[in-house]
């Protein structure tokens, strides 16, 4: 039968065609981007968020005449990991949480930066030093910040006026007084109203616990050392004031009552809480979500003895990074110095409003159309108090812990002391 | 000797010459490579699946056990490092204690009301057949779509078993966020889809055969004794079978926990005081949180070794038990 090896032949010829023209899809650009390299953006961001990230893509494709991006939001970090670990990329630049680049990149799976950014002389100085020095890991350069957080005290005007208080709290000890004061109770003694809700008790802790004098690392920052006298008033002033008066079982009872957090449900939104420490990211929350809140933000008050440590706050920052197995690193970092321009990066945070990594864009006008909320955190990128944990490669890992250990006050299954000891214990075994 | 052997694949015909007998065995040997062959080409979907994506991640985690390993860099061989750690580690040992505690309480009273559903089922009563599809919903609704109506049933404040608990006057248990009840909370919401184990006991239940009920009624037994001595023995195989599945999957037990003690993506809480933290949540987070993959291997194995020893013993000991009507 003479059929067969002519059928062979046929398909044979379409086979090599069909990976002729795959190939030279992969040598020269997809034909599909008309000839550009066509590089991916995963981004973390989703909804609202998402959207002005894709507006920002549209531009720079809008102006470019040998890349296009292609952008896929994609809040899974899973994903994102296992995204990474293949020998061809999946993408070619994404985001991620500031604290988590020591981690990836002692697993080898950023591309060091360095070598961009002496080729291009790019100017890094402008951009906060604290968010910056989480980027670096072992001496090298592996992401580049694009926003900045820091944590403040936001308070219900409402509430605090319902309970005759004229004036947000600027020390410790008037805010100690106030949540008691700020504190509802049904005739059952059920909780109706906390004066102070820990909606995310490792953010509130860890900048109450640097306000209180404490701190996450020993001498060097060489290893965890969370169990101190600051870190340890943190607690009391959550467990004093809010766990011991009202017992552990009421609190749980009450706060399990509460909404998702980016949802209209936001137990701050609808003034199950009076006070929450919280970032700049939740006016814009607030804006879209809770319009009619009536709302303030003042910085974490300080302690009486302790004028000095007025503007005290964790700062942590988002960023933006190539991964290692990228295809197109080189169009990758052409994308994200344009991101990072003055003007996509005003946009895209004042969008989201975030705090801008650059500080020359702190003082921005743009920024003025937020609502005036937004200026006390904008400040608080001024105050020499910020402090930040340390980069590492299991700064993640310490984090988790502290939400694991924080869980047992909440729920009254430890006291203060013992949460720190278990999470001294804990630390020790990082990197083993 | 093999079954092809022992049996003949094709019909032998006694007219065929007796000289014809070796050319007749070397036919049966090519039919039966020949069957051989195809059984095996029609096997070959599977058996390249269990090869891939079964056998060679086992051999794999077992290596790994033995190795610090973060999935992006190259292993580095620890010896074992990874399994003299998990005598140090308080969350291994909280872990396998919430395991076990759920598999200890969950396999005999899930069973204990499988069966009695099933026996209710059993019983010829109107409208039998819609009950027994009631029953059975529960297992065909999405588990993460069960446990987030859960969620909400359980909240201890807005939840509506609260709800009608609080109407008889009892006390309100924080289910979700009292470590004392939240295994209870998990349980609960796994006997709400037992109705796949209803049906099996159902269907073992109709092979009972029903002269001897007959005989038992004519000789005067009532309904425990004819439970006890007729119905027991003629389900305690499916009894095994459930036992060994139900203690399988309490040890393996991850979605439904992992839903209602997760706030965030990539979060590693195990609800309140690690009170939900099963075995496989464990696993789970040292390997795709916090990329311990050599010592998530070690764990899967050590659970593996287990799990084995524990359907061993079971099965060691259905020959005091169970009855195979013989």
């Amino acid at each position: 039968m003479s059929t067969t090896p002519k059928k062979l032949r046929y398909a044979g010829v379409a086979a090599t065609a069909g990976l002729a023209v795959l190939l030279s899809g992969c040598a020269s650009g997809n034909p599909a981007a008309g000839g550009k390299t066509e590089i991916v953006f995963s981004y973390l961001w989703g909804g609202a968020e998402g959207d002005a990230l894709a507006e920002l893509v549209d531009d720079f494709n809008e102006s470019q005449d040998d890349i296009v991006v292609k952008g896929v939001s994609s809040p899974d970090v899973q994903k994102q990991l296992t995204q990474m670990s293949s020998s061809k990329g999946a993408f070619d630049i994404s985001d991620n949480f500031g604290y988590a680049t020591a981690s990836l990149a002692s697993k080898g799976v950023l591309e060091p930066l360095d070598e961009y950014i002496e080729r291009d002389d790019y100017d890094l100085s402008d951009f906060i030093k604290p968010a910056m020095d989480q980027a670096v890991y072992d001496g090298k350069t592996y992401a580049i910040p694009l926003g900045v957080h820091t944590h403040q005290l936001m308070y219900n005007k409402t509430l605090l006026a319902e309970a005759g208080i004229t004036e947000p709290p600027t020390t410790i000890e008037e805010w100690a007084e106030m949540i008691p004061k700020l504190t509802k109770k049904d005739e059952a003694g059920n909780i109706t109203q906390l004066g102070y809700g820990q909606v995310d008790a490792p953010r509130s802790f860890v900048s109450l616990a640097f306000m209180m004098g404490g701190s996450f690392w020993g001498e060097g920052d060489e290893a965890p050392a969370p169990n101190n006298d600051g870190t340890q008033a943190a607690l009391d002033f959550y467990y004093d004031t809010v766990i011991e008066p009202n017992g552990a079982d009421r609190v749980q009872t009450f706060m399990s009552g509460f909404g998702e957090l980016y949802s209209p449900e936001h137990p701050f939104y609808k003034g199950q809480i009076a006070t929450h420490i919280d970032g700049a990211n939740q006016v814009t929350m607030i804006e879209q979500l809770a319009p009619d809140l009536d709302y303030g933000v003042v910085p974490i008050p300080h302690p009486e003895a302790h004028p000095e440590r007025a503007g005290t706050s964790e700062i942590t920052n988002s960023t933006y990074f190539i991964p290692s197995n990228s295809k197109h690193k080189d169009e990758a970092w052409e994308f994200m110095k344009y991101l990072l321009d003055n003007e996509p990066l005003g946009n895209f945070t004042k969008a989201i409003s975030n705090l801008p990594a650059r500080q020359s864009l702190a003082s921005d006008p743009i920024y003025s159309e937020l609502p005036e909320q937004y200026q006390v955190f904008a400040d608080s990128l001024s105050s020499e108090n910020l402090a930040s944990i340390p980069a590492v490669p299991w700064a993640a890992e310490y984090r988790a812990d502290l939400k694991l250990e924080l869980d047992k006050v909440n729920t009254g299954q430890s006291t203060p002391e013992e949460v720190l000891k278990a999470l001294e214990e804990r630390a020790g075994n990082y990197g083993k | 000797m093999s079954i092809q052997a022992r049996l003949p694949l094709r019909p032998s015909s006694s007219t065929k010459a007796e000289g014809a007998a070796p050319q007749q065995g070397s036919g049966r040997r090519r039919t039966a490579r020949r069957d051989q062959k195809y059984g095996l080409l029609f096997a070959s979907p599977w058996l390249i699946g269990f090869v891939a994506f079964i056998g060679l991640p086992i051999i794999a985690s077992a290596f790994y056990s033995f190795t610090s390993f973060n999935l992006f860099q190259s292993p580095e061989f620890v010896g074992f490092a990874n399994y003299s750690q998990l005598l140090a580690d308080d969350r291994f040992y909280k872990a396998v204690f919430n395991t076990f505690f759920l598999a200890l309480f969950g396999v005999p009273l899930g069973l204990a009301l499988a069966l009695a559903l099933a026996l209710l089922l059993n019983v010829n009563v109107k409208g039998q057949p819609l009950y027994r599809a009631v029953i059975y919903l529960p297992t065909i609704i999405p588990t993460i779509v069960v446990v987030y109506v859960w969620r909400w049933l359980l909240n201890a404040q807005y939840g509506f078993i609260n709800e009608a608990i609080s109407t008889i006057g009892l006390h309100r248990p924080l289910w979700l966020d009292d470590p004392m009840w939240t295994k209870p909370a998990i349980l609960i919401i796994g006997f709400w889809t037992i109705g796949g184990t209803a049906v099996i006991y159902l269907a073992a239940l109709k092979e009972v055969p029903a002269e001897l009920h007959e005989a038992a009624k004519v000789d005067g037994a009532g309904p425990f004794l004819r439970f006890r001595h007729i119905v027991w023995p003629a389900i305690t195989p499916v009894t095994l079978f459930q036992v060994v599945v139900s203690l399988i999957a309490y040890l393996q037990m991850f979605t439904q926990p992992y839903l209602l003690a997760q706030e965030g993506r990539n979060d590693v809480g195990a609800g309140p005081n690690d009170s939900m933290l099963t075995y496989a949540m464990y696993v789970y987070q040292n390997a795709f949180v916090y990329l311990k993959m050599g010592y998530a291997s070690a764990l899967a194995w050590v659970l593996f070794i287990l799990i084995l020893v524990l359907t061993f013993i079971i099965l060691k000991s259905s020959k005091r038990w169970v009855h195979y009507g013989n």
